[in-house]
């Protein structure tokens, strides 16, 4: 099995690690029970097991959700399903477990998400592979269903958007591609829902595989392939198909290789340095050609282009989007309309005002410290419950009040963005500027997501290539991103001081560019490629991103809520224990060395605890009027280069290790009050007063 | 003067090869003699005669270092040298480490001019060989420059809006040539560029993408040209 696989298939949590190979039938049962039960709720075995796959923007995603009325993260953007979707489908008395997982191209992975996705192919037996194309591009899509047979997987070959391939003028002969192919085609419309009924029919119909389809790759290969095969290890793939990935020097089939005796490994390693010799390619380009010609034969007479027609205005609108000088212009707009107004207006001001000022100060926290003062005689346990830090009126309150309007806001505008092909156009356009920090057009997803919330975008950052580019996009996440509760509330601190604002972004933007720079500097390696495909600019709809939005606030509280209460707890522990007068003498230090009253350093010890624990602590602190415009940004600025929050310090530390993550806790804390000096006595220097 | 066999005079080629290369790399005047090795062997004292009497080389002490028309007997070398690698690596698509060897065969064949110039124009006058090492500049290259003429380019020089053929994608980076085919961008697709600037966009087929200048370069593309640059 891999050692390496520290990732979990998404909700099921299960973690490929460790298990040794006799293990894997049994290990394989004991994985579908558990990735059934926990959505259900029950211990059932589901009937079949259902997976799809495909490249990015194809519409899986909506179609998944079609099949299993369930609640999934819809993307069309490569790298945001954060997890694989797990559902049920039920057609005619039976039952399916669907699985959805992150875009991939072909079966040789790219990036850390495919090779899941690979993974999950090679290593669990499915009933039915699912793979899902766009019907515009079938002729560059093919190869990948052409791969997928060539594995001796049973494959259903899901034409999809059908709707825009008509648009553009494609005719597909669904019968006789599926003659030619030897596997069910269907095809569909995944939004408006078109093609779903058959579908679920082929898939619960389905039970033969295909004979498979063998395609000739030249004598050389063909003969390194037989040679080797008999020595493949058993995967749900056919030996022949495991054979070619290990002479493109797959890194998965070569340890699993390594694992069975170095004998065998000899033999393979033999076989492919004779082979590279006779050829003056890369293995890869022979087969991906070979599969090319192999396709374009079979959609020689299934497949007719008519004239490409329409979008219009679409078509204006990407030229203004993606040319540097409209382009920057509407990202301006976007964020301010989008994020300053919506998020920081309406959601940390309006929302914010009505159940953090009406709901739980009228209501909710004298209900709840009323009751616990008549119920519980012990005082310290009052205070573990209710009144000043307390679980119900502390964690909760916080998370609820504050916490949920602000990322609510962020998603739902977050979707929107998503839904409508606007990030990639955003990474084109950054790709630039991203370079000189180290880092692709690629990262604007995870470093938007990180404005939403860090934990979130730090997990990610796997989508991104290379060690290097993921290492410097989470230390950028951990020190100059604000997340979105932070933001709401900075916005709200300062809505009537522009100045603060404005020394506050730029000080912040000074330090991402900054920080970025020198670790690009420090960690070896090369700056990443940056390539993208570009959807069609689309339409939001509504349906979709109200799915998005709510599964990411549910994952949010799921994930989160848990994280606040605990923080609550050690907050109490910190109080009865006196552990925070001590710190707190301590922090004052810095805290009044950087200017600020000693009312702040409350704000920076719950900083630690949770990032926006510390702007609302701010926020408290300004309300008594204590802090000047100067001390304000000084500590806005401080707060943001603070330390992650506990959920992202364990994300990081997971997705990271942890000389990482104490690396980078120890370098912020200091850091942070470093800035926050510097930009305390740089504003005194010039005698400017905000 | 000596009468030189063919075999010879390659050889002497060798020599100032060689000789060029460590001028190049040590950025000095001259180098010391025992440093010109031309296979495994350390050069004789009889072909470093034959060179100096013809006026190519001049010896101090234990240094060598070229004459004015040794430096340009040189120059041509090395261009025909690099410029075969050049073809050999992205035409024939060979290997790039066994490029060497069919480049100092080839590029013997490269004396006549006109060859030479074809070649390099074929190639789109490249400015380095595989190896990064700079080719020295030919009058088409000179000429070239006032035109746009030609054949076979990288994509990260068309002009917007143009469009073309995919050659072949350049095969000496695998992990880039493997990303390149995973978006089945490949050779014998039609592309059309769409932006230069801040990425380069563009589509091949029903697809758009959009890569950094360092992929666009990788992605060589045969220009559809026009009937007046045909004939040039
Ligand atoms: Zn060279
Ligand atoms: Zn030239």
């Amino acid at each position: 099995m891999m050692h390496d696989c520290k990732i979990h298939c998404g909700r099921c949590r299960h973690h490929h690690d460790d298990e040794p190979e006799t293990k894997r039938g049994l290990f394989s049962r004991r994985h579908r029970r558990r990735g059934g039960g926990r959505r259900s709720g029950q211990v059932e075995e589901p009937g079949r097991r259902v997976l799809m796959v495909g490249s990015p923007n194809v519409g899986k995603s909506a179609l998944f959700n079609r099949l299993t009325g369930s609640y999934v993260i819809v993307s069309n953007y490569p790298g945001t399903t954060v997890a694989l979707s797990n559902g049920r489908m039920r057609f005619a008395g039976q039952e399916c477990a669907v699985v959805d997982t992150p875009g991939m191209y072909t079966v040789f992975p790219i990036t850390e998400e495919e090779r899941v996705t690979r993974r999950m192919l090679m290593e669990d037996p499915q009933d039915v592979i699912l793979h899902v194309v766009d019907a515009k591009n079938l002729n560059r899509m093919l190869p990948f269903t052409l791969q997928l047979i060539e594995a001796g997987l049973p494959v259903i070959l899901v034409l999809n958007i059908m709707d825009e391939a008509q648009q553009v003028g494609v005719e597909i002969n669904v019968e006789k591609l599926q003659e030619k192919l030897g596997i069910p085609v269907v095809a569909t419309v995944g939004i408006s829902g078109k093609g779903i009924r058959s579908l679920k029919e082929v898939i619960a119909a389905y039970s033969a595989r295909s004979d498979g389809i063998n395609i000739d790759y030249g004598l050389a290969i063909e003969m390194a392939a037989r040679e080797i095969s008999s020595v493949m290890p058993d995967t749900t793939f056919s030996h022949r198909a495991t054979a070619l990935l290990a002479l493109q020097e797959d890194k998965d089939v070569l340890r699993l290789l390594s694992t069975h005796g170095s004998d065998r490994a000899q033999q393979v390693f033999s076989v492919l340095n004779l082979l590279k010799k006779q050829l003056e390619h890369p293995v890869g380009y022979f087969l991906t050609m070979s599969r090319q010609r192999r396709s374009d034969q079979i959609l020689e007479g299934v497949i007719t282009k008519g004239e490409v027609s329409g979008g219009q205005a679409s078509a204006r609108l990407d030229r203004l989007l993606i040319s540097p000088w409209t382009g920057i212009p509407i990202l301006l707009l976007v964020l301010y309309f989008g994020f300053y107004r919506f998020v920081g207006g309406f959601g940390a001001g309006t929302v914010v005002d009505f159940l953090e000022g009406h709901l739980f100060e009228k209501f909710f926290v004298p209900f709840v410290n009323g009751w616990t003062e008549r119920l519980i005689p012990w005082k310290p346990l009052q205070d573990l419950i209710a009144m000043d830090y307390g679980v119900l009126t502390l964690g909760v309150r916080y998370a609820v009040a504050l916490v949920m309007p602000i990322v609510g806001a962020f998603f739902l505008i977050f979707s929107m963005v998503e839904d409508s092909g606007y990030l990639p156009r955003l990474s084109l356009l950054i790709d630039r500027l991203f370079k000189k920090i180290g880092l692709s057009g690629r990262a604007v997803i995870p470093m938007t997501l990180g404005f939403g919330c860090g934990t979130m975008a730090t997990m990610v950052t796997r989508t991104l290539e290379s060690v290097r580019e993921r290492v410097i996009a989470t230390v950028l996440l951990a020190l100059a991103i604000p997340c979105s509760a932070q933001l709401g509330v900075i916005f709200g601190l300062a809505a009537d001081s522009p100045g603060v604002i404005v020394t506050w972004i730029g000080t912040v933007g000074v330090v991402f560019l900054l920080i970025g720079y020198l670790t690009a500097k420090i960690l070896p390696g090369e700056t990443p490629d940056f390539f993208m495909e570009l959807p069609p600019l689309r339409m939001p709809r509504f349906s979709n991103v109200w799915i998005k939005t709510s599964s990411r606030m549910r994952w949010y509280f799921m994930e989160i809520l848990p994280l606040f209460l605990l923080a609550s707890v050690l907050i109490w522990v910190g109080n009865i224990t006196g552990l925070f007068e001590k710190a707190l003498w301590l922090l004052k230090f810095p805290t009044n060395w950087i200017g600020l009253p000693d009312e702040a350093a409350q704000a920076f010890l719950y900083g630690f605890f949770r990032r926006d624990y510390g702007v609302a602590g701010l926020y408290d602190v300004h309300q008594t009027g204590a802090l000047s415009g100067n001390q304000l940004a000084v500590a806005t600025i401080t707060l943001t280069l603070f330390l992650p929050c506990i959920a992202q310090f364990l994300v990081m530390l997971k997705e990271r290790g942890w000389k990482m993550a104490t690396t980078v806790a120890v370098f912020v804390f200091p850091f942070a009050f470093v800035v926050g000096g510097a930009v305390n006595w740089a504003l005194n220097a010039l005698g400017i007063r905000l | 003067m000596v009468e030189l066999s063919n075999f010879a005079e390659e050889f002497l080629d060798e020599i100032l090869e060689v000789l060029w290369v460590k001028l190049e790399e040590g950025g000095k005047e001259s180098v010391p003699l025992d440093e010109i090795v031309v296979g495994s062997v350390p050069v004789l004292q009889e072909p470093i005669t034959i060179l100096k009497d013809k006026g190519l080389v001049k010896v101090d002490g234990d240094r060598i270092q070229l004459t004015d028309a040794g430096f340009e007997e040189a120059r041509r070398t090395i261009r025909r040298h690099r410029l075969s690698e050049r073809m050999f690596l992205d035409i024939f698509e060979i290997k790039k480490d066994e490029i060497e060897d069919v480049a100092c065969r080839f590029e013997h064949m490269l004396i006549r001019p006109e060859l030479e110039e074809k070649i390099c124009e074929l190639l789109g006058h490249p400015r380095s060989c595989p190896h990064d090492r700079a080719i020295p500049i030919g009058d088409c290259c000179h000429r070239a420059e006032t035109r746009v003429d030609q054949m076979v380019v990288p994509m990260s020089n068309l002009r917007q809006g143009e469009s073309g053929a995919i050659a072949y994608v350049h095969t000496g980076d695998s992990e880039r040539l493997k990303k390149l085919m995973a978006l089945g961008i490949l050779p014998g697709e039609s592309v059309t560029l769409q932006r230069r600037y801040p990425s380069f966009v563009f589509t091949v087929g029903q697809s758009r993408y959009a890569v950094d200048e360092g992929m666009a370069a990788a992605i060589y593309v045969k220009r559809v040209v026009s009937e007046e640059g045909q004939g040039a």
